[in-house]
């Protein structure tokens, strides 16, 4: 509950990352197997996966990546599959307020999926959202650079059974955060027009920005609809 | 790595670092009115099912689809996270890996 120390929201943020930081150790073995495939060395591609953080951006930069360099398409890509990151932001504004600006700026500078859905997560059942962002983050940034090195070194995807099932627990950890927002009819009204629009809209626009406009139009169902 | 691939590596983590927090450090400008509030409120449920839904139809389509669907009925079903989560991971692979299997 808020006002129990920060270890047991810590604890608790590390608990619920594990799954997400085992998949994103995957993904990053994949990002750096594909980054090698197209000359990157392990050490490279490493460092694009410490300084940029974004599975998305650094599969689209990697995809575009040609002589000549098309840096700016390169990095509108970039900027368009992370624009959900800006309302990721701005849902976070009054729930890490009370630790310092330091505090509050590191932990955004790694914000991930996993890490907004869990702050969310956190704050509805009485826990501090900052540690908990902070656990993720941690272990999903050591997952995705620890697991681009160790792709980069290797020549072929050593794709057991375990790591495909790997791949699927990210999505999969994601999918059973949606249960518990689905109070009244109205909240699987407003999700359902969310999933409408971001498919729809994904045939037509670049990057994760469906994404945004599902979640836009969605809410703006809510709104709309009986509280 | 010539030196434009750096100055491409450096941008693109200033992008990617900027997306972060560009979000937050705006709303903090204005004072948000209580509809804005009223909308980020109701903005987290719609914003995860269009993540979700989108992960699931990019990591595989059938096998996406299958891992969200499987997790989501364990998790109605029991509310054990942990065992929706590894029912899902199991059913997206036993998707992914059945054409190896004909």
């Amino acid at each position: 509950m808020k006002g129990e120390p920060m270890h047991t929201s810590l604890t608790t943020g590390a608990k619920w990352s594990i799954p997400f930081a085992l998949s994103t150790l995957v993904a990053g073995m994949a990002f750096g197997l594909v980054a090698s495939r197209i000359g990157f060395d392990a050490l490279h591609a490493t460092l694009m996966s410490a300084t940029a953080f974004s599975g998305t951006a650094q599969l689209t930069a990697v995809q575009l990546w040609g002589d000549p360099l098309p840096i700016a398409a390169i990095l509108l890509a970039a900027a368009a599959v992370n624009g959900r990151y800006i309302a990721m932001g701005a849902m976070l504004r009054g729930k890490i307020e009370r630790h310092s600006a330091p505090a509050r700026y590191t932990v955004l500078a790694f914000l991930s999926d996993a890490g907004w859905a869990l702050a969310m997560r956190a704050e509805k059942e009485g826990l501090e959202p900052w540690p908990v962002l902070l656990a993720c983050s941690i272990l999903t940034y050591a997952g995705w650079v620890g697991g681009t090195f160790v792709g980069g070194l290797l020549n072929q995807a050593p794709l057991g059974s375990l790591l495909i099932a790997a791949q699927f627990l990210g999505i999969a950890m994601l999918s059973v955060l949606l249960p518990e927002s689905w109070k009244k009819r109205a909240d699987l009204l407003s999700c359902g027009a969310a999933v409408a629009v971001a498919l729809l809209l994904g045939l037509f626009l670049p990057g994760s920005l469906n994404i945004l406009a599902g979640g836009i139009s969605g809410a703006l169902v809510r709104l709309r609809l009986p509280q | 790595m010539n030196s434009l691939a750096w100055i491409l590596l450096f941008c693109l983590a200033i992008v990617c670092l900027a997306s972060r927090l560009i979000g937050y450090w705006a709303s903090g400008l204005f004072p948000l009115s209580p509809k804005i509030n009223r909308f980020l409120e109701v903005l987290p449920a719609p914003l995860l099912s269009s993540l979700v839904a989108v992960a699931a139809i990019s990591s595989g389509g059938l096998a996406g689809i299958a891992t969200v669907g499987t997790a989501l009925a364990v998790m109605v079903a029991t509310r054990s996270e942990l065992g929706s989560a590894a029912a899902g991971a199991a059913a997206g692979w036993l998707v992914s890996s059945a054409p190896a299997w004909f």
